[in-house]
């Protein structure tokens, strides 16, 4: 930076230093006030540990939590349950397990600000650090275990919703072919209760082919209720698997505890100030150097030196007096003047200098 | 009108300045003062002022002619830039410090100040003047205004409309009042109008065999300034004076930054 320019920078500064010292004094003022105005805050903390593949997953190969390799599994989660929050049924699980349902009613909380309590941050690889915050310790823990339960629940309810549902399908359908079974059953046992076999001699053929039948339709009911059990209970163990899968890859590590010490303190106020007070510095730096940036007109006798072709005669300091300032105050020179003009009034009017001598030793004799 | 330094100075003088010296205790400080014959006080420059403008009168005295030119021409690029006030200081140092004859012809009819219909608060002026000594209305010892006991005129612009401006500044009578003047003084100074603001500026300007350029500090743009000086490349530049200069940065940061 040159000297021509540092002082360019100098001088804009201290011609209008109030107006660019407004933006600290602005900033400042919103600094101080917001720290005024802050709250001490408690915050609860949990630690989730979150894998992408158990071994059980690798075992029985069953699915990972993504397939994105380029985010570590913390990365994955975060992004996530920050995407949960955004939605209304997820906020409404967890106020419902924080115990805030009567709150949010009442509308002493709002949803949004039980959404805005809530922060997530991957604090490494593999553990989602998860905070609740709040006025109240109690309801910043409960925020914070809520969301941390809420999000377990859904993860597994995601997981599992197949494997249920063909649970549920099956199980529903193996009672169905229970009856089915049972009714053939019936059937069968009914028709030999009516129909025994003759002590003497063979059964009638007719009597013989509608047993067979009976004992068909039994075996083969029977047959599709022992298949439809075995397939419901492949679909409970995948279940099973599923749910140990992902109670493998989500597994608290720290539990939020109920806190005890508020996020207030003095030191934290004054970085806050400060950070203000440096925004306005940086504002006021960036008005002085638009200033001067923009500024094309000539400002000292160094410039004119170098900027124009022409040699500096003089530099003529501001002059605090002028002609105009001193006719109105010189109330004697008027006089005086009033005075000269009744004697020029007689036609005294040089026409050179020696006339201008003249009239003044005249005037002098006088 | 006289011109007067300061006590010390005045006290050395002969009888002629005694009536001058009636009015030493009411405005005296040091500067410059041109009082006209009626002891009205048509021009102040403060110490400061002379002091500066004596740099500029030591240049011009060791240019390539060895003197201080016969006719100046004083212009700037923009209005308000303070040309009368440079010029007639100028004018009256020179008539001061080296004791010679001047004459200060005011040729800027663009100033509100010389029109008599503008009903501005400002120092009356004479509607007599150049204008008029070119129309042959008046001579040019009826137009000129005399200082007491020094070797100081004022040939004011007098008043001119704006149609007659541009004849008048192309007149030959001008050339012609100004060749006179020449004969009758040692110096003519030409307050000439802003050579940016009136096409008529550079002709003016022209009357003159060489021109200092007048720029206010932290008001002209760089530009306007070369300019101005592109529309008078054809005459002898004297040189810059840099006007109204101030600076509101402490001094010890000027030294800091020289070391």
């Amino acid at each position: 930076m040159s000297r021509s320019f540092a002082l360019r920078l100098l001088e804009t500064f201290f011609r209008r230093w109030w107006l660019c010292l407004l933006p600290v004094v602005l900033l400042s003022g919103v600094g101080v006030a917001s720290a005024a105005s802050a709250k001490s805050n408690y915050f609860s903390h949990g630690v989730l540990y979150v894998e992408s593949q158990t071994l059980l997953s690798k075992l029985t190969g069953t699915g990972s939590a993504s397939n994105n390799t380029y985010l570590t599994p913390a990365q994955d989660a975060d992004a996530r349950l920050s995407s949960l929050i955004g939605t209304d049924e997820f906020i409404h699980s967890v106020i419902d397990r924080s115990g805030l349902t009567d709150a949010v009613n009442s509308g002493l909380v709002t949803v949004d600000q039980v959404r805005a309590s809530i922060a997530t941050s991957p604090s490494s690889a593999n553990t989602l650090r998860i905070t609740g915050s709040s006025l109240d310790p109690q309801v910043a823990f409960a925020v914070a275990k809520a969301t941390i339960d809420s999000f377990i629940q859904w993860v597994i309810d995601a997981s599992l919703s197949d494997s249920a549902t063909a649970e549920k399908f099956l199980t529903e359908l193996a009672e169905t072919y229970k009856t089915d079974r049972d009714t053939t059953r019936a059937a069968l046992d009914n028709y030999i209760t009516l129909h025994p076999e003759p002590v003497i001699g063979l059964r009638k053929q007719t009597e013989q082919i509608e047993i067979d039948r009976l004992n068909a339709d039994f075996t083969s009911a029977n047959s599709r209720y022992t298949s439809t059990l075995s397939k419901a209970e492949d679909a409970r163990l995948e279940s099973a698997q599923t749910r140990s899968n992902v109670e493998g890859r989500l597994r608290r590590v720290d539990t939020p505890k109920i806190p005890t010490v508020s996020s207030f303190s003095k030191m934290k106020l004054i970085v806050q100030v400060a950070m203000f007070v440096f925004l306005g510095l940086v504002l006021s730096a960036l008005a002085v150097f638009v200033g001067t940036i923009t500024d094309k007109t000539l400002r000292s006798a160094e410039e004119v030196r170098n900027r124009l072709a022409v040699p500096l005669l003089a530099v003529v300091p501001e002059s605090r007096g002028s002609v105009a300032q001193r006719q109105k105050t010189d109330l004697k020179a008027e006089a005086a003047a009033t005075k000269g003009r009744r004697r020029r009034a007689k036609g005294d009017q040089p026409k050179n200098f020696e006339d201008v001598r003249q009239l003044e030793a005249q005037h002098a004799n006088r | 009108m006289r011109i007067a330094r300061n006590k010390k100075a005045n006290a050395s003088r002969d009888g002629a300045l005694q009536l001058a010296d009636a009015n030493w205790d009411i405005i005296d400080d040091g500067g410059l003062r041109v009082v006209d014959l009626d002891q009205r006080l048509l021009h102040y420059a403060p110490v400061d002022v002379t002091r500066s403008l004596r740099y500029a009168l030591a240049r011009l005295q060791t240019s390539e002619k060895g003197d201080v030119r016969p006719r100046i021409s004083v212009t700037s690029a923009l209005s308000g830039e303070g040309v009368t006030f440079i010029s007639r200081s100028l004018a009256a140092l020179l008539a001061n410090d080296l004791r010679r004859n001047v004459c200060l012809v005011d040729l800027n009819w663009w100033t509100s100040t010389n029109d008599a219909k503008s009903g501005h608060d400002q120092p009356e002026r004479p509607l007599r003047g150049v204008a008029q000594v070119i129309d042959g209305k008046v001579s040019v010892d009826e137009a000129l205004v005399w200082t007491q006991g020094w070797k100081l005129a004022l040939l004011p612009a007098g008043f001119a409309s704006p149609a007659e401006r541009p004849v008048l500044a192309k007149a030959a009578g001008l050339v012609t009042l100004l060749d006179e003047l020449g004969q009758r003084f040692d110096h003519v100074v030409l307050d000439v109008p802003p050579v940016l603001s009136t096409g008529e500026a550079i002709t003016l300007a022209s009357l003159g065999e060489s021109f200092v350029l007048v720029v206010r500090q932290g008001v002209t743009a760089e530009v306007q300034v070369q300019s101005a000086l592109q529309e008078l490349r054809h005459l002898v530049p004297l040189g810059v004076v840099l006007n109204r200069a101030s600076s509101r940065v402490p001094q010890r940061f000027v030294h800091l930054l020289a070391e």
